[in-house]
């Protein structure tokens, strides 16, 4: 072998060594073992909406088979769901590219903090403008529902508001795993 | 000093070597965690034997080595199955330093597992019986296998 190709894996090897001397591999594995298990976290509150889109859809289709609900309203809210639905997947594309960690560090944080972005557009304009027309159409649609009996409509409004203020919690707490997620990540990003 | 105190700054001092090893043994990054881990147990296990400073980085190279090698050849008895979960590459990277690390790995991975070691501890500026203590053979079968090493390097290079 000659002496030039010896030094030159003599030098490689010390680069080696002084990077891990400096904790730079290492540090690099760390960090990104700490970014796979934040888009994890994040993915998995997006399935979770998902799941409850989907329940949700089989309810609104249910209701409809038993006469409690309007058929306009039903496709109205099918078709609600399907758009939160892919609402969700599209809050959530940053994160899906395959070589997101291969990236440098700003292209990494700029994905989180997009993903942060749709987040809080959705809560602050898009669920507001949705749900309140929704919640009065329903309730519009409850009042007038003939197959419902009187003596178990105001019984059923009150589960209909408990249910809502719970999802509506549940839906929130959800929504700051998320942003808290991707707040730290950009915070471990930037201080790398 | 105490024992844990010695055996931290016998880590800490030896920890690049480690990690070296462990690197040249292994690209996957769990595995490499799991065979500094395994080193570290080792190391700790035999430490009371070893406090001379003479011989700690031949011995530490020695149970790092033959850490490596034996998790190795295990390896290869045992079916490989699939992994669950996305193993991120970390030299995707374009960086200079990185390019040459990468190199140098794919360099000595080509080569057998006693080959790999005793190729390592030569680039240590090691001495043929200082390696040879280390890797349990004679100085003079250190000689031999290091022409066959490097020819072996030479024509992986010129291909």
């Amino acid at each position: 072998m000659k002496d030039m190709e010896l030094e030159e894996m003599r030098a490689q090897i010390n680069l080696l060594k002084e990077m891990l001397d400096k904790q730079s591999i290492v540090n690099n594995h760390l960090l990104q073992q700490s970014m796979k298990a934040k888009v994890s976290t994040i993915h998995r509150q997006g399935w979770k909406g998902v799941a409850c889109g989907l329940v949700a859809i089989v309810a609104f289709a249910f209701n409809y088979v038993l006469g409690s609900l309007s058929l306009p309203f039903v496709i109205a809210s099918i078709l609600l769901m399907l758009f939160c639905i892919i609402g969700t997947w599209h809050c959530h594309t940053p994160l899906n590219d395959r070589d997101l960690m291969g990236q440098d560090i700003h292209t990494t944080a700029r994905a989180f903090s997009l993903v942060k972005r749709r987040y809080n557009f959705w809560l602050h304009y898009i669920t507001p403008t949705l749900t309140i027309p929704w919640i009065l159409w329903f309730c519009h649609d409850f009042i007038h529902s003939s197959n419902i009996p009187r003596e178990f409509a105001k019984p059923t409004m009150i589960a209909f508001c408990i249910s809502a203020c719970i999802g509506g919690l549940i839906g929130y707490m959800w929504h700051r795993k998320v942003v808290n997620a991707c707040d730290e990540a950009v915070r471990q990003l930037e201080e790398s | 000093m105490n024992q844990e105190q010695e055996f931290s700054e016998l880590v800490h001092r030896h920890k690049s070597t480690i990690y070296t090893v462990c690197y040249m043994f292994s690209k996957d990054n769990d595995e490499v965690q799991d065979l500094f881990q395994d080193i570290l147990t080792n190391l700790w296990t035999g430490f009371g034997t070893f406090r001379g400073e003479a011989q700690q980085k031949s011995w530490v190279w020695r149970v790092a080595l033959n850490t490596c090698i034996s998790v190795e050849r295990k390896k290869k008895k045992r079916p490989q199955s699939a992994q669950l979960s996305m193993d991120i590459d970390l030299y995707a990277d374009d960086d200079n330093d990185i390019l040459q690390v990468q190199a140098l790995h794919k360099r000595i991975n080509s080569l057998g597992l006693v080959d790999r070691a005793i190729i390592l501890l030569w680039l240590e500026d090691m001495s043929y019986e200082e390696i040879g203590a280390i890797m349990g053979i004679t100085s003079r079968n250190v000689g031999v296998k290091l022409f066959r090493i490097k020819e072996r390097l030479k024509q992986m290079k010129d291909k």
